[in-house]
C-alpha cells in the first residue's frame, strides 16, 4: 500500500498586477505517493513553477495563494494526526522548519540559485545548522570525548569538560540562556566553530556521495569557480542535505549540455533510490520525463489536463493538448512535426470554459462554457476533457 | 553537388592579455583548424556542447568575428580554390600573386565594400530573439532595414516588400507598427527570420534558433524553416546542441568538440553508424520521448577541458574509454572512411 506524501486540492494562486489579476493556478489537483517520481510537464507560463513555489509557500507579493489545501506527510513525529498537515493553514515559523528539511527544492538555474559571496561549504552547511542542530551537538560531544581521552595535560581536560557541559546544555534546550549568551559573547565563537566544523564534515560527506572528486577542495570554493554541472551538483547537495521527504526539482537540467544532463539525471535517480524520497520533477522536456518519471501530470494555462502513468500517457494520450504536445517533439527521422495553432492564452483574461478550447480542433460548444473537471477515465488515468466524455457516452 | 561555402583550416584564437603591459600570454583556441564544405541547397547541422566553438565558427564564417587564420570561400569556382592552395604549397611563387587572388576570392580578407556586397547573400538568425531585435525599432523598420541598407527597393515599394516578407513567415499587417516586446518568443523568432530573408540570401546561418522556445512553438518554427528552404532554395548551417532537432532538419551533420570537427556524415549514416566515441556518447545521452525505449547509456566522465590548454594528441582522450598511447601523442586527422563519412579518431576502424 503506497501512502500519499503530498496531496494538493483545488489550489488557486493569483498575481495582482497593474494590468489585472493573473490567474496563474486555477484549481490544481495533484497527488504524490511515497517513493515515486511525478513529472509536471507544460509549456512556459503554464504554472509549473508557481505550483512548486506554492507548495513551499514561497509566493511573493503581488502573488497570493487564494484557496485550496496542500496536505503533506511529515517524516518525523509531530503533534498532527497521522503526521498529515495542511501547509496552507500553518504559520510562517512552522514553514521555516519545513523548507529544506521536509520539502526541499532544486532550482532551475544553479548559477543564480547559489549565493556568489559564500563558499560552497557555507551554503551547504546552512541547512545542517538550521535543521539538524541537535545531531551536530551530539557529534560535537562525541568529538570532545575523544579529545578528552587523548589530552594529557589536566587543565586542557578541564576546559574540554567545560565545553562538553555547555554542549550538553545546548542539546537539552536549544533556546536556553547559555545558547543565547554564546550567540552574543565574542568567546562564544569558539563553540560555534566546533559546530561549523561538524557541519563542514557533513557537507564534504554529501558532496562525496554526489560523485564529486576531491570534495575537501571543492567545499572551500566560491560558486563562480565551478562549472555548470558542478554548480548543479552543489544545488542538489543543498537540497538533499537534510534528507527531505519530498524533493521538488524545477527544471534541474534545462541549462545543461546533454552529456552533463545524463550525468545529473543518473545522479538524481540513484539518490532517490538511496534516500527513498519522492520527487516532483518539473520540466518541459518530454524526453526527460519519459526517462525519469513514474507518473506524469500535463499542465496547460494553470490547469492540470491529464494525469497518467508514464507508459500509459505516451502510449495512449487522451487529452488533445497532450496529443499535440507529443506530436510536436522531434523523435528522430524526417516525419513532419505537428504544431499547435495559436498561442498560449493570456492568463489575465483566460478563455472561458476549458482553457484549451480556442486552440483545440475537437472543441464542442460545451467546451467554451464549462471548465471540464478532472475525472478518472481509465484506471489511474485522469483527464479533464468534455470531448472524451461525449464520445464515450 | 556544387559547393556553396568552403572553409579551410579556419582558426579563431582569442588572445589572453596579462602583465602590466597587457602582453599576450596565451590563446583561447575557440576554433582550431576547421575544414568544412557546405553544398548548395543542403542543411548542414553543427552539433556540440556549449563552449565547443559552434557559434564562434558561425560568426567567423560571416566575418562578424575576424578569423585568425584560414580561408573562407563563398561561391568560388573549384579551379580558383585549387589554384590558391597550389600557390600556397609551392615555395617559389611570388607572394603578390597569392594576395591578389585571395583579396578577390577569400572572404577572410575581404575589404569593407566587398563584405557588404557578399553579406547580402549570407545572413544569420540569432539564438535569442529578444536580444537580437532592437527594442526601440518598429517591426516595419527592423524588417525593412536590410532592404534600405542594400538599396534593394525604392521608398515606395518598401512597405509592400516588408508586408510580403511578414506574410511569408506567418505574420500579418497588424504587426507592422509594433515593437518587439509586444510579441511572444515564437513570433519574435519569425520576425528575425523575416529580417534574414529580406535581402533574398542564398545562405543562412541558424544559430540555435529554437533553443529558447517551447516544443510546440519549436515545431512551428522548424516547419517554417523547412518550407522556406524549399521555396527559396536556401542553404542552411544549423547550429544547435539539440540532437533530435538536428536529426529532424539536417541532411548532413558535423560534430564539434573543443574547436575541432570530430565527425561529419550524412544524418542517417551518423545516427546509425556512429564512429567517434564522443558522438556515440552524445547520441546515447539524448533523453528519448519514449518510456519503453531500452538503451545503454555511455556516461562521460568529467567535463570539457579548457580550450586555453587543450589536451595533447586527440582532444577527447582524457574522457575517452578507448584511448591509449597513440591518442595521447598524435592528433588524429579528419579522414574520409567511405561514403562521405569523415571521422577524426585513431580507433575508428577498430570501433567499426
Amino acid at each position: 500500500m503506497t501512502e500519499k506524501i503530498l496531496e494538493i486540492k483545488e489550489l488557486k494562486t493569483n498575481f495582482y498586477t497593474y494590468e489585472g489579476v493573473v490567474k496563474a493556478l486555477d484549481g490544481i489537483q495533484l497527488e504524490v505517493n511515497q517513493g515515486e517520481t511525478v513529472g509536471l510537464v507544460g509549456e512556459t507560463g503554464c504554472g509549473k513553477s508557481v505550483t512548486s513555489l506554492s507548495i513551499l509557500r514561497l509566493i511573493l507579493p503581488p502573488g497570493r495563494i487564494e484557496k485550496g489545501k496542500i496536505i503533506f506527510k511529515l517524516k518525523q513525529q509531530s503533534r498532527f494526526k497521522d503526521n498529515y498537515v495542511d501547509l496552507l493553514s500553518q504559520s510562517e515559523k512552522f514553514m521555516r522548519t519545513i523548507r529544506g528539511n521536509e520539502i526541499s527544492m532544486i532550482f532551475q538555474e544553479a548559477s543564480s540559485a547559489l549565493n556568489p559571496v559564500y563558499t560552497v561549504d557555507e551554503q551547504i552547511s546552512e541547512s545542517f545548522l538550521l535543521h539538524q542542530k541537535s545531531q551536530l551537538y551530539q557529534e560535537a560531544i562525541r568529538e570532545i570525548d575523544q579529545e578528552i581521552n587523548q589530552a594529557r595535560i589536566s587543565w586542557k581536560k578541564r576546559t574540554l569538560g567545560l565545553e562538553k557541559t555547555i554542549f550538553q546544555a545546548l542539546l537539552n534546550n536549544q533556546t536556553s540562556l547559555p545558547a543565547k549568551i554564546l550567540g552574543f559573547l565574542p568567546g562564544g565563537w569558539k563553540y560555534r566553530g566546533r559546530i561549523k566544523r561538524q557541519a563542514r564534515k557533513k557537507s564534504i560527506e554529501i558532496l562525496a556521495q554526489l560523485g564529486i572528486a576531491n570534495p575537501e577542495n571543492i567545499v572551500d570554493r566560491y560558486p563562480h569557480e565551478l562549472s555548470g554541472g558542478m554548480q548543479q551538483r552543489v544545488v542538489i547537495a543543498m537540497a538533499l542535505a537534510c534528507n527531505p521527504n519530498l524533493l521538488i526539482a524545477d527544471e534541474p537540467t534545462s541549462n545543461l549540455d546533454v552529456t552533463i544532463q545524463a550525468q545529473i539525471l543518473d545522479l538524481i535517480r540513484d539518490l532517490k533510490r538511496k534516500f527513498k524520497s519522492s520527487v516532483l520533477f518539473i520540466t518541459h522536456d518530454l524526453g526527460v520525463v519519459a526517462e525519469m518519471c513514474d507518473r506524469v501530470a500535463v499542465m496547460y494555462a494553470g490547469n492540470i489536463c491529464e494525469i497518467a502513468e508514464v507508459k500509459e500517457l505516451f502510449r495512449n494520450p487522451l487529452h488533445p493538448y497532450t496529443k499535440a504536445l507529443l506530436n510536436a517533439v522531434p523523435r528522430g527521422g524526417k516525419t513532419k512535426l505537428e504544431s499547435i495553432e495559436g498561442n498560449v492564452p493570456n492568463l489575465i483574461n483566460p478563455p472561458s470554459g476549458c482553457r484549451f478550447h480556442p486552440r483545440c480542433a475537437l472543441a464542442l460548444s460545451v467546451c467554451s462554457q464549462v471548465n471540464p473537471p478532472l475525472l478518472e477515465r481509465a484506471k489511474e488515468h485522469f483527464l479533464a476533457c468534455h470531448y472524451y466524455g461525449e464520445k464515450n457516452k | 553537388m556544387k559547393t556553396l561555402l568552403e572553409v579551410s583550416r579556419l582558426k579563431k584564437y582569442y588572445p589572453i592579455l596579462g602583465g602590466v603591459f597587457k602582453k599576450p600570454v596565451g590563446d583561447v583556441r575557440a576554433v582550431d583548424g576547421v575544414n568544412l564544405k557546405i553544398y548548395r541547397g543542403e542543411c548542414l547541422g553543427l552539433v556540440g556542447e556549449s563552449g565547443c566553438g559552434k557559434t564562434t565558427l558561425g560568426k567567423t564564417i560571416l566575418r562578424l568575428l575576424e578569423p585568425t587564420f584560414g580561408h573562407i570561400y563563398f561561391d568560388v569556382p573549384q579551379k580558383v580554390k585549387n589554384n590558391i592552395s597550389q600557390i600556397e604549397t609551392s615555395n617559389n611563387s611570388p607572394p603578390q600573386q597569392l594576395s591578389k587572388l585571395t583579396r578577390k576570392y577569400d572572404l577572410a580578407v575581404f575589404k569593407k565594400g566587398q563584405l557588404k556586397s557578399i553579406r547580402r547573400r549570407m545572413q544569420i538568425v540569432f539564438q535569442d530573439p529578444s536580444a537580437s531585435l532592437n527594442p526601440r525599432m518598429l517591426i516595419k523598420n527592423i524588417v525593412g532595414e536590410p532592404l534600405q541598407v542594400h538599396r534593394l527597393v525604392g521608398a515606395g515599394d518598401l512597405r509592400n516588400k516588408v508586408l510580403s516578407l511578414l506574410y511569408r513567415v506567418g505574420l500579418t499587417e497588424d504587426h507592422l507598427f509594433r515593437y518587439p516586446h509586444e510579441f511572444s518568443g515564437g513570433q519574435r523568432q519569425r520576425i528575425a527570420i523575416a529580417r534574414a530573408l529580406a535581402t533574398n540570401p542564398d545562405f543562412i546561418i541558424l544559430d540555435e534558433p529554437t533553443s529558447a522556445l517551447d516544443v510546440s512553438v519549436q515545431a512551428q518554427i522548424l516547419n517554417l524553416l523547412q518550407e522556406l528552404q524549399r521555396d527559396f532554395s536556401l542553404t542552411y548551417l544549423f547550429i544547435t546542441h539539440h540532437l533530435l532537432v538536428v536529426e529532424h532538419i539536417s541532411d548532413r551533420v558535423a560534430v564539434m568538440y573543443l574547436g575541432k570537427i570530430v565527425e561529419m556524415a550524412s544524418t542517417e549514416e551518423l545516427f546509425t553508424h556512429t564512429l567517434h566515441p564522443y558522438t556515440q556518447a552524445l547520441i546515447s545521452a539524448i533523453p528519448l520521448p519514449d518510456p519503453t525505449a531500452q538503451k545503454k547509456r555511455i556516461i562521460l566522465k568529467g567535463e570539457v577541458p579548457s580550450p586555453i590548454n587543450p589536451p595533447s594528441g586527440c582532444r577527447f582522450n582524457p574522457r575517452c574509454s578507448y584511448a591509449d598511447k597513440i591518442c595521447r601523442q598524435i592528433e588524429p586527422p579528419l579522414k574520409d572512411v567511405g561514403g562521405g563519412h569523415y571521422v577524426a579518431c585513431h580507433k575508428a576502424e577498430k570501433l567499426n
